[in-house]
């Protein structure tokens, strides 16, 4: 991949990881960090990228800079903190909701249907079976509508 | 019911601000060519995946001699470890109850991001293949076609499963560590080499050499037929090194 193909692609896909990212750290500065440091990284490694598993890869290497980010920093931010952050979401109750699921619960719903991601791309992204996050997601589905005290229709 | 669409899922987080934006255009427009170290690395390593299909069945013994597999991983520009090559020890499988998945252990490290374990994993048959269950779109757009009229991503470009079982059996399988962890996956023609990172790690219990129970659930997915099986890794005395750089 050459360099203008890889930088149109990376701005196209931003909005994404970055909301990703937010969706992981609950963190404005600390998503900013990582979809900075993951652009550069996914440049590194851009030679070992499939041809149409570009955006699952990109993917795998910002949710590794958000856990480097987690760990490195070594704190684990409660839900309650990101009440904080300028940025109020109309719906703060099913915000709340999902920064209260496990993220190995609530990275699968948000690739799948915040980000339209295919149940395969998640799954690469994720590094996990496909089994694995089919049973994560309805692990996820479950678990959200009982925080929610409502069925949920996903559409 | 709640209903819950794309758009309003996005709404819950901040778009992306122009600071970030800034930040972003300043690291690409930025980017360094490529180093000519990293695809040496990469060399390095098809190296290295040749000898390890060349001794297949003596993975053992070579994994005592051959640590190409996780310095070019870790070493690689996607982790961008300092890997201390000193420290990667030989595991060795001392169970393994499956009679569907030949397993040969290869390396092990452990870093501050945890303890990374290099595996090869290949049916046991000869009339099987197998599959990592997301090289197949299971899911999404292709979730309702009979499995052979399913794409497989395993190589330049998808083939069918049918054009590429050609009559063999598809095995999919899933190693549990019993702990979180992340895994990467590298095909060759005889199987699939995983790379695992066990993130919760007994520390005490690494440094002094310790066994490490993991499952296996293995699916065959022309009969539904699945097997659960056990392993068993032990580990020498481990060091813990730095993470990335």
């Amino acid at each position: 991949m050459d360099k203008t193909t890889f930088e149109q692609l990376y701005r196209e896909l931003l909005p994404g990881f970055y909301r990703l990212a937010q969706g992981m750290l609950r963190n404005a500065a600390d998503a900013q960090d990582a979809v900075q440091q993951a652009a550069l990284k996914a440049w590194q490694a851009a030679n070992g990228i499939k041809l149409g598993g570009e955006r699952a890869y990109m993917t795998r290497i910002v949710i590794n800079e958000c856990r480097n980010i987690q760990r490195h920093r070594m704190r684990v931010i409660p839900v309650e903190e990101f009440r904080e952050e300028p940025y109020i979401p109309k719906d703060r109750e099913l915000r709340r909701a999902i920064d209260g699921l496990p993220e190995r619960l609530r990275l699968p719903l948000l690739l799948k249907y915040m980000e339209g991601y295919s149940e395969k791309e998640a799954a690469a992204a994720l590094g996990i079976t496909l089994p694995a996050l089919k049973g994560r997601l309805l692990r996820a589905r479950r678990q959200l509508a009982k925080e929610l005290k409502e069925e949920v229709e996903w559409i | 019911m709640k209903r819950i669409s794309a758009d309003g899922l996005r709404q819950l987080y901040a778009p992306v601000s122009q600071e970030t934006e800034q930040g972003v255009d300043r690291v690409l427009s930025a980017l360094p060519e490529r180093k000519e170290k990293y695809g040496m690395k990469k060399k390095m390593f098809t190296v290295a995946l040749a000898a390890a299909l060349l001794a297949l069945t003596t993975v053992t013994a070579l994994a005592a001699t051959n640590w190409e597999r996780i310095s070019a991983f870790l070493g690689g520009a996607v982790a961008n470890f300092d890997v201390n090559e000193e420290a990667i020890v030989a595991p060795t499988l001392t169970e393994n109850t499956s009679q569907w998945l030949h397993i040969a252990l290869e390396e092990a490290y452990w870093s501050e991001e945890g303890l990374h374990l290099t595996m090869h994993v290949a049916p046991a048959a000869d009339k099987q293949l197998i599959v990592t269950a997301y090289e197949i779109d299971g899911g999404g757009e292709e979730e309702d076609l009979p499995l052979d009229e399913k794409h497989l991503f395993i190589g330049d470009a998808p083939v069918t499963v049918g054009e590429w079982r050609q009559g063999r059996e598809i095995l999919t399988f899933e190693i549990d560590p019993g702990c979180e962890c992340w895994s990467w996956y590298l095909r060759d023609e005889a199987g699939e080499d995983i790379i695992l990172t066990l993130l919760d790690v007994d520390e005490k219990a690494l440094a002094a050499g310790t066994e490490l129970p993991m499952k296996v659930a293995v699916t065959n997915l022309m009969t539904g037929d699945r097997e659960d099986a056990s392993l068993m890794v032990s580990l020498p005395p481990m060091t813990r090194q730095p993470g990335r750089k």
